[in-house]
């Protein structure tokens, strides 16, 4: 085993196991949030168990690049290579790995209040569902810049 | 394992250009418009005055586009529904053309959001400078101080950037996730199995749902840009 | 595994490539710290806009673009870490 393998299979460690430290927080707190609007509201449990299921899965779209780039580390990234290849590698794993961090706290927070506002006022499903996915989708924009730059990393230097 | 990043290309030399193009994407986004048009023929085919069953469900979900459209861009929001449509046929086309097999989404090669994206950049600030003139619009970029233009600027590309690579990063690494999980559990004959369970799992969660969620973020998004610029 | 002094003798790492691997790694760490503060705080923004569309549902529209200004900026600390990271991989890394 030579060095540019145990830099790349650190790399795939870093990437996944920070990378799903955001999104594990966030969907847990959209997931409080729907026990919470439950309780008050029964009645209108089946909008919003839908409005959670589809904000978490939003929410986990940076965890899913986490998982992304770091079967990429794994499978696709070259086992042979120089020192400045090693260090982009790992930079890879880096850059995913708390790239995801934020969006998936923030894109969780967003469904949690979007779960939390219909359970409140369920006449405003459609309004709020729509305020909400437009708000994850930007919040995700840093998350995916976090992906480019690891792709670059990864394929182009 | 290694053919996961490599993308198959072809090229041509046209005068002093050396043109590269993805022929893959080229057929698949070839395939997809072929379907569009088979499944829209189909559905408007035999309009009457009074609508049948097909009809009226046609009918239904354009009345709630257009009310959709309405809402968001507002003032000539008729004039912006063909492209917004189109945007949202087209990406929801090729994100669930991915689940038949030997297929692959024209999403997938970051080349076909980027186009949709340079037209939306394009619709955008045309309309941003038709509705305002083009001195108060462009004004608006030095709001709310002078220093900031730079920084609006900026802001501005990232927008269409994040907007294209959305797509792009969501329709890939579902494509990556089932590539990966297929190519390891057909190695062995006692694993291949799970597939049984997980294929179709996988097909339903990353080719139809995060397809469709997608193609309404990115209609959603065009749509909001358009407005933002449109009604300063 | 051979210790590190051995590795740069065989591999005659030179100063330039040190910085240029150095760089390489400093535009992932640049990028994937940048992320985190524009993803929380867009989240934020887009969680208060659900809030508030739930308690004015008629003025949707309105918050909707506020939202959207609001998280436009505060994404900016978020492209310049592009922009850094860019920078470190095109310029300083070639």
């Amino acid at each position: 085993m030579n060095w540019t393998e145990i830099v790349t299979l650190l790399s795939a460690g870093i990437a996944m196991g920070l990378g799903a430290i955001g999104s594990g927080i966030g969907e847990g707190f959209a997931a409080g949030k729907a026990v919470e609007a439950t309780s008050r509201q029964p009645g209108v449990s089946d909008k919003i168990m839908k409005t959670m299921l589809i904000g978490q899965a939003v929410a986990e779209s940076t965890g899913i690049y986490s998982l992304v780039v770091a079967l990429l580390l794994l499978f696709a990234a070259p086992k042979e290579a120089g020192l400045i290849k090693a260090m982009a590698l790992l930079g890879a794993g880096f850059s995913m790995g708390l790239g995801a961090i934020g969006p998936g706290l923030g894109e969780g927070y967003a469904a949690g209040k979007g779960v939390e506002g219909i359970g409140r006022n369920p006449h405003e499903e459609g309004n709020i569902f729509r305020v909400m996915l437009i708000g994850q989708a930007v919040s995700e924009s840093t998350g995916i810049y976090s992906l480019v730059v690891a792709l670059l990393l990864i394929f182009v230097v | 394992m290694h053919e996961v990043g490599v993308v198959q290309t072809a090229s041509f030399d046209l005068g002093p250009l050396h043109i590269v193009f993805n022929p893959v994407t080229l057929i698949m986004t070839w395939i997809v418009i072929a379907l569009i048009l088979i499944t829209f023929v189909w559905l408007s085919r035999k309009m009457r005055q009074v609508p049948g069953r097909r009809q009226a469900a046609v009918e239904m979900v354009m009345e709630m586009f257009d009310g959709l459209v309405k809402e968001t861009i507002g003032k000539d929001s008729r004039r912006y529904l063909p492209l917004i449509l189109t945007i949202f046929i087209f990406v929801l086309f090729s994100n669930w053309v991915g689940i038949v097999p030997f297929m692959q989404e024209p999403t997938k090669d970051l080349n076909t959001p980027l186009g949709l994206a340079v037209i939306v950049f394009f619709v955008t600030h045309f309309s941003g400078i038709k509705y305002n003139g083009l001195f108060r619009y462009i004004k608006s970029f030095f709001e709310p101080i002078p220093f900031l233009f730079p920084l609006n600027v900026v802001g501005e590309i990232g927008k269409f950037v994040s907007l294209f690579f959305r797509l792009f990063g969501n329709i890939f690494g579902g494509s990556v996730i089932i590539w990966v999980a297929y190519t390891m559990l057909m190695s062995s004959w006692w694993t291949s199995w799970i597939l049984v369970v997980l294929g179709p799992f996988l097909a339903g969660f990353f080719g139809l749902f995060v397809g469709l969620i997608q193609a309404f973020v990115f209609m959603m998004l065009s749509m909001t840009y358009i407005a933002v610029a449109k009604n300063q | 595994m051979a210790n590190l002094e051995t590795i740069v003798q065989e591999a005659a790492i030179t100063g330039k490539e040190i910085v240029q691997a150095a760089a390489m790694l400093g535009a992932g760490i640049a990028m994937g710290f940048g992320a985190i503060g524009p993803g929380i705080g867009e989240g934020f923004a887009a969680g208060k806009a659900c809030e508030g569309v739930s308690k004015r549902p008629e003025e949707n529209g309105l918050i909707t673009r506020t939202m959207l200004v609001g998280q436009a900026v505060s994404e900016s600390t978020g492209i310049y870490s592009l922009v850094v990271a860019l920078l470190l991989i095109f310029v300083v890394g070639k």
